[in-house]
């Protein structure tokens, strides 16, 4: 801005001195001019810098009100809890109805007064790392509230939570309910998320859900498969188990992203040395012979390796099965090995503390983590969170895969990207 | 602020990071024994890019400004689709070209040739610099080209009456008189590819890294993005391409001694090639096959598949038009195309005009400090895209003004971004003009205003038109801010490709950017035609 107000200033002042001294073409005058404009670009840019230094207090404070006023609003909500609880023993008892049977019918006066709330917003934004869930979720979601319109934006792991992060900070709209996999306990640490707990999570199993209360699982996903082309290896020649990778005759041909990013990059590795009793020494063993084979380092994600294993680039590769499937459905020459177990990875979902949808934002999760919001992912080949639900995949619903939490990932990133740097990167 | 980032110990945006002032970053950066060769991996590809694009670009516009070479209008759109394809895009089809194992190149070498192993490896330095030498010989082409149309042929037949022949007068009289536009596409591709990050980050990464390369691994590739060193290494990155610019201001300081449009009329006649127009023309097809064709049949012929197996007589019973449908229906897209048309109207007009004006107080005038403000507008171009996306980010949340998470965001990163450019273009053209014509004009009590619209726009009128076409294609595909900036509400069509590039969906991908080039090529054309009769008027 202020670089446009100087070019604002700077032409215009031009324009005054050439129409007042185009006759003579006074140019001290001109030089005047500039270097007025110089002198208050320069307090223009102390100004800058000062208020930028000094934004930051204040900053701080208002983050601290914030924390204030959503505590003391958390406590008026328990009061009111603590209240309405009350009010049903009350009515059971008034009326004589059982408790149970009151407390239901509670639960479903509580939902139908979420929804006129959330009908009033009209509006719920979505944030979720996946390009297929958040349309998919959408035009259901729709068709059964239409008067509710779901506005969502698909991004990729950092990029993502970064964006969420910077937003709520900086206290602009922001996405009401959003669904990340690693980045999502650390915004919990933060206190950028709103506690909430739908009566739909109770039957899902503890691992998949945040013990108090801030998120729940919407799906899984398996990550760091084997895939190959099936035009180049039949079947029945494709690698078996991880030590088949190790055979000389794929020398040159597997390829694999590019471990020095880090993150989902190196999940599949860590899922080998949990398979191999977190020995560092057998694992580095393993990794020694595997580099030996010179595999192909793809930079990037999985956007950059799966068009290269489809058109022959290399025949094997680590991918990620739910895009393997996808092309399979298409008829792309791929498929992938399910003996190798490798990594199942959890999707969380969660409320925004500064939701500026909040009851939309709560129908929507309670939705999409219920039975109709569950079978969408199904439909969509990902695998649902909801007990009872099978994904239509049936090799996706496979035991047996190594589940590298969040916190694991974080703690062991440092430790991979340097072994993969120096085992696999190192590698002439 | 990006200095400021640079020099925090923690993300600007976090209040409660370490506030803490701090060289540390510096340090760690010059310190480490990586930069040294990050340093040197810069320099070379960029320098042997930019060479790369030189060369080809000044060849090909002397070419078709001067010479009868025939199907000037056909071949020129096809010279033009290179910068029309986004970046990512073409380093992958170079990859389905010029792969060891499936490039198409190499398998028809390897078979003419009976070699065993695969004689061109795209994934190495040479690829790069081939992929974005190509690509910047179209930009070069296009920089070169006005000023090679607006050029007195006047001084070229003098030497040709003194007695050197065709190659020795455009060796001794044409490209020394065309020095300005060449240096400023110098400058313009030595910076970019400086810059650029998809072709370094394909073809080149993990083992070959340049800054840019460098700058969004620390950014991404940790579980906390490293800003400062990122800001660090950004800051090295704008040192070596101020030291760019400021070479090229010395070198051009003295305008007078291009300008070759002067009051006297001229007729531009063309060189007569006589029977070598054949060769020359059999090499530029041959060339422009081997660089555009190839990669944009390869492009449009992906675009109509399910899936992309290489080129095969089975691909062939798979072709149906369902990537497009499944565009228009993809949602959100018609958002994103409002939005990309939108902007890269506003933002060509906007910053074509912005650029003249500032070109015209930087070549034209006298004014005390115009090297400033050339300089000032010439900066952005420094940035790398994800950088200045960055520093975006961290001023509007900081200022709220409103502006975040809408279009005029996008608009003023574009401009910004762009504005270095457009000045590019204008200015290089109009040092071309000899002063005494608007002294005439302002003799003859014309004022500034009039001056300007009536003498030097019109005389300046094809660089101006390929300005606005340079920053209408690159607003269309602009993608490193963007990603930055965009939200809910605000998407491009290149972040839309992104998507669908990082989800590994290729052919959608390849049916985008055919939409894009049809975007792009749609103004060109219209533009040539334009430009042909306004440069007539003149």
């Amino acid at each position: 801005m202020l670089f446009f107000t100087i070019l604002h200033l700077t032409i215009g002042i031009i324009k005054y001195e050439m129409r007042c001294c185009s006759s003579s073409m006074d140019l001290s005058r001109i030089g005047l001019g500039l270097s007025l404009l110089a002198l208050v670009s320069a307090v223009g840019s102390i100004a800058y810098v000062n208020q930028t230094l000094g934004g930051i207090p204040s900053q701080l404070s208002t983050i601290e009100n914030n924390q204030k006023q959503s505590e003391q609003r958390l406590a008026a909500i328990e009061a009111a809890q603590k209240q309405t609880e009350q009010n049903i023993r009350g009515v059971a008892a008034a009326t004589g109805v059982p408790l149970g049977e009151t407390e239901a019918l509670q639960r479903q006066i509580d939902f139908r007064k979420l929804i006129t709330d959330a009908e009033r917003e009209g509006k719920v934004v979505f944030y979720a790392l996946s390009q297929d869930v958040p349309p998919a979720l959408a035009k259901a979601f729709q068709s059964k509230y239409p008067k509710i319109t779901v506005d969502y934006l698909g991004g990729h792991g950092a990029t993502l939570a970064k964006k969420f992060r910077d937003e709520t900070s900086a206290g602009v709209p922001s996405a009401d309910v959003i669904n990340l996999s690693a980045d999502m306990p650390p915004l919990k640490k933060d206190g950028l998320l709103l506690k909430y707990s739908p009566p739909e999570v109770s039957i899902y199993p503890s691992e998949l859900k945040d013990p108090d209360g801030y998120y729940a699982s919407l799906r899984q996903t398996l990550t760091g498969v084997v895939a190959y082309n099936t035009k180049v290896i039949p079947k029945d020649q494709a690698p078996k188990t991880w030590d088949d990778l190790l055979d000389p005759k794929w020398k040159g041909k597997i390829g694999i992203p590019d471990g020095k990013l880090g993150g989902g990059n190196l999940v599949w590795l860590m899922a080998r040395y949990v398979q191999l009793g977190e020995n560092e020494a057998t694992f580095k063993v393993w990794l020694q012979r595997f580099a030996a084979n010179q595999p192909r380092i793809v930079s990037g994600g999985s956007g950059n390796i799966e068009p290269l294993l489809v058109v022959g680039e290399f025949p094997i590769a680590i991918a990620n099965p739910h895009n393997i499937e996808q092309s399979k459905q298409q008829g792309a020459p791929v498929d992938w090995v399910p003996s190798i177990r490798a990594v199942k990875e959890v999707y969380w979902i969660g409320l925004s503390k500064t939701a500026s949808h909040p009851n939309a934002a709560k129908l929507f999760l309670s939705w999409a983590l219920g039975d109709e919001g569950q079978r969408v992912l199904a439909g969509i080949n990902h695998i649902p969170s909801r007990p009872g639900i099978p994904p239509e995949l049936k090799t996706l619903a496979g035991e047996g895969y190594a589940f590298i939490s969040s916190e694991y990932r974080d703690s062991h990133d440092a430790q991979f990207r340097k072994l993969f740097e120096d085992i696999v990167l190192g590698q002439k | 602020m990006l200095i400021y980032g640079s020099l925090r110990a923690s993300s600007p945006l976090d209040p409660r990071g370490d506030p803490r002032i701090t060289a540390d970053n510096y340090i760690r950066v010059f310190t480490d024994p990586t930069t040294l060769s990050l340093l040197q991996n810069t320099l070379v590809y960029a320098v042997a890019s930019t060479l790369t694009s030189l060369l080809v670009g000044t060849s090909l516009a002397w070419l078709f400004a001067r010479t009868n070479v025939g199907f000037k209008r056909f071949f020129e759109i096809i010279i033009i689709v290179p910068i029309m394809i986004p970046p990512l895009v073409a380093a992958f089809s170079w990859i389905f070209l010029l792969s060891p194992n499936v490039g198409i190149i190499n398998h028809t070498l390897r078979f003419v040739l009976g070699l065993k192993e695969a004689p061109l490896d795209i994934f190495s330095i040479w690829g790069m610099v081939w992929v974005s030498g190509l690509y910047g010989a179209s930009s070069t082409f296009l920089l070169t080209s006005v000023a090679f149309n607006a050029m007195d042929p006047s001084l070229e037949e003098a030497a040709k009456i003194s007695g050197s022949g065709v190659v020795s007068a455009a060796a001794r009289v044409t490209f020394p008189m065309m020095a300005p536009a060449i240096l400023s596409a110098a400058v313009l591709q030595f910076v970019q590819s400086a810059e650029a990050f998809d072709v370094p980050a394909i073809l080149g990464a993990p083992r070959f890294l340049v800054y840019s390369t460098a700058i969004r691994f620390a950014l991404e590739g940790k579980t906390t993005p490293d800003y400062g060193q990122a800001t660090a290494y950004a800051i090295n990155l704008l040192i070596i391409t101020i030291v760019g610019i400021f070479i090229y201001q010395r070198l051009t300081s003295s305008s007078r001694k291009f300008a070759t449009v002067t009051g006297k009329g001229y007729r531009p006649g063309l060189i007569d090639l006589h029977r070598w127009k054949y060769v020359v023309m059999v090499v530029i097809i041959c060339y422009l096959t081997l660089t555009v064709v190839l990669p944009l049949a390869l492009v449009l012929f992906a675009s109509l598949l399910p899936y992309y197996d290489g080129v095969n007589v089975e691909a062939l019973s798979r072709i149906s038009l369902d990537r497009y449908a499944a565009l228009l229906v993809y949602p959100n897209f018609d958002r994103a195309l409002r939005n990309t048309l939108f902007l890269a109207f506003s933002v060509a007009t906007v910053t074509a005009i912005l650029s003249a004006v500032i070109a015209y107080i930087a070549v034209k005038t006298k004014i005390r400090g115009r090297g400033a403000i050339e300089g000032l507008a010439t900066a952005p171009v420094a940035f790398p895209a994800v950088v200045f996306g960055l520093a975006l980010v961290w001023t509007y949340l900081t200022f709220k003004v409103g502006i975040y998470g809408t279009i005029w965001i996008l608009f003023i990163a574009y401009v910004t971004r762009f504005l270095p450019y457009g000045v590019r273009f204008t200015s290089s053209n109009m040092i071309q003009l000899h002063s005494d014509l608007e002294e005439a004009a302002r003799t003859s009590g014309g004022s500034f205003a009039q001056v300007f619209l009536r003498v030097i726009f019109p005389l300046t009128i094809l660089g101006f038109i390929a300005g606005w076409f340079y920053v209408f294609i690159h607003s269309t595909r602009e993608l490193g801010a963007s990603l930055f900036l965009m939200t809910h509400g605000n998407e491009v069509l290149s972040t839309v490709l992104f998507d669908f590039w990082s989800f590994g969906r290729l052919t959608d991908v390849a049916a985008l950017s055919a939409l894009l080039i049809f975007i792009g090529v749609i103004p060109f054309i219209f533009l040539r035609f334009a430009g042909r009769r306004f440069g007539r008027l003149t």
